[in-house]
């Protein structure tokens, strides 16, 4: 059984069009995570796994040209004594821009896929965009769970909502905007197209209810791209990700550790 | 007699202006491709107002940045040899399809063949109508069919700039003869921008292979 079991394994892995293995460990607990994505025909077949727990899941897009993308898909997860399903839709079409995002498990998702910050229960967002001339973008968010910032959930689940109102001026661009979540809070944002590279820094900082500092920077490495994410909160947590090429390290503290290790080999199918 | 002449030089007309449809996009080819330059594309394309800056540079890549309308600012499509790249504002993608693969709808016209005129001439059937003015000078008028269904269109019309093989005008019908793109090529200018400039995306968007 072994043996057909570990070729069925590297026939999954041959035939994939990416392949993701990884480590996570937190305090008391590790596993290996492995992601696998096969395309097929016009659907893209996603498959998760780690310890325990496996996840199958079937993606497709529309693709648009120049006017738009609208991406949806479904997942389904099951082990580690408990289940969970989770669909998305997200795209844009002209002016505008929206994204669903919908989950429910018997269990918080972590345990499923350590990806995945979602609590147990029912949880999902729903986030619009719309431009309102080139410079201006005017965008509402509305969800309840995780704020998905990193590998660990971020305070507990809560509704929470958020306007926001953008404006850009030549490469760079601002975001003021009001939100409530267990509280109002006020949030500003500054990103800008640094060179003509295309490097891109980005920083938002919320002030109120919630306190929080992210910021971002993605600048051309070699080939690839060098992504730098950082997110701080008060009361002190803290979320981080280095990215380059096909590797990543992620990590989060909220008075534990959390690490996820990753590479990522793209086949070219 | 008279019949017979007539016949003959019909014969021979089409067979000069044959040979000056290939020799013509030829021309326009071997121009575009002696150095880099870029261009205003603007018109109407689907019954809307817009307005594009088309760059070409070494290595056939050609990038077309969107300026009208409004809801399109910002996106942007490069055509290499083998690839479409297609940078959508809002969502912050980039959507990469073998070249194949790829349609650039919404401009409901493949308009690739500004990078490779003698890709056009492999799928449309053009012959040379005659020859015309523009404000940029006297211009040859080729026109023709799709070889095949699915570009869009089904009746193409190009202004040829005679003293500088480069395309000026650009009109694509469909069946029943309405125009899908009506667009004119404004501001040719010789340019320094090199591939990689063309190639230029924002770091931080999220690249789909498809």
């Amino acid at each position: 059984m072994r043996p057909l079991l570990g070729l069925l394994l590297l026939a999954s892995l041959a035939l994939a069009q990416r392949v993701t293995l990884g480590a996570y460990g937190e305090a008391g607990y590790w596993t290996p995570s492995l992601e696998l994505a096969y395309p097929l025909s016009d659907l893209t077949l996603r498959a998760q796994a780690q310890r325990g727990a496996l996840g199958l899941g079937v993606e497709r897009a529309l693709e648009l040209g120049p006017a738009g993308r609208v991406a949806y898909g479904a997942l389904a997860a099951g082990g580690a004594g408990g289940l969970g399903a989770r669909a998305f839709l997200q795209g844009g079409l002209g002016p505008a821009a929206l994204e669903v995002r919908l989950a429910y498990a018997t269990l918080p998702w972590k345990r499923l896929f350590v990806g995945w910050t979602d609590p147990a229960g029912l949880s999902g967002s729903l986030e619009g965009r719309y431009r309102l001339s080139p410079e201006a973008t005017l965008g509402l968010a509305l969800g309840y769970g995780d704020l998905g910032l990193g590998l660990l959930p971020w305070g507990p689940p809560a509704w929470g909502t958020e306007g926001r109102y953008g404006v850009r001026a030549g490469s760079w661009s601002y975001t003021l905007g009001l939100g409530f979540r267990q509280g109002p809070y006020a949030l500003v944002g500054w990103r800008a197209e640094l060179d003509e590279e295309g490097t891109v820094g980005e920083a938002v900082l919320r002030l109120g209810a919630a306190n929080r500092l992210e910021a971002r920077l993605y600048a051309p490495l070699g080939e690839d791209t060098l992504g730098l994410r950082l997110a701080l909160g008060y009361p002190f947590r803290a979320a981080w990700g280095v990215a380059w090429g096909g590797l990543s390290l992620e990590g989060a503290y909220d008075g534990s550790y959390a690490l996820w290790l990753r590479y990522a080999w793209e086949t070219g199918r | 007699m008279r019949k017979t002449l007539a016949f003959l030089a019909l014969g021979l007309l089409s067979t000069v202006l044959g040979q000056s449809v290939e020799s013509i996009l030829n021309a326009v080819q071997e121009n575009l491709e002696k150095s880099p330059w870029e261009a205003r594309l603007v018109g109407r394309i689907q019954a809307q107002d817009g307005s594009l800056r088309a760059v070409l540079a070494g290595e056939k890549v050609l990038r077309l940045e969107f300026k009208k309308p409004p809801s399109l600012e910002g996106n942007f499509v490069v055509v290499t040899e083998k690839e479409v790249w297609n940078y959508l504002y809002l969502t912050n993608q980039l959507v990469i399809q073998p070249r194949a693969k790829a349609r650039i709808e919404g401009l409901n016209a493949n308009l690739t063949f500004l990078g490779d005129f003698r890709e056009l001439a492999a799928k449309v059937q053009l012959r040379l109508e005659g020859e015309g003015t523009s404000e940029e000078g006297p211009v040859w008028r080729l026109a023709g069919r799709p070889r095949e269904g699915g570009l869009g269109f089904t009746q193409a019309e190009i202004l040829v700039l005679k003293a500088d093989p480069r395309p000026v005008a650009l009109t694509l019908r469909d069946a029943a003869g309405n125009p899908v793109a009506e667009l004119r090529l404004l501001d040719f200018r010789r340019s320094r921008l090199s591939p990689a400039q063309l190639k230029r995306y924002p770091q931080d968007a999220q690249v789909v292979r498809r």
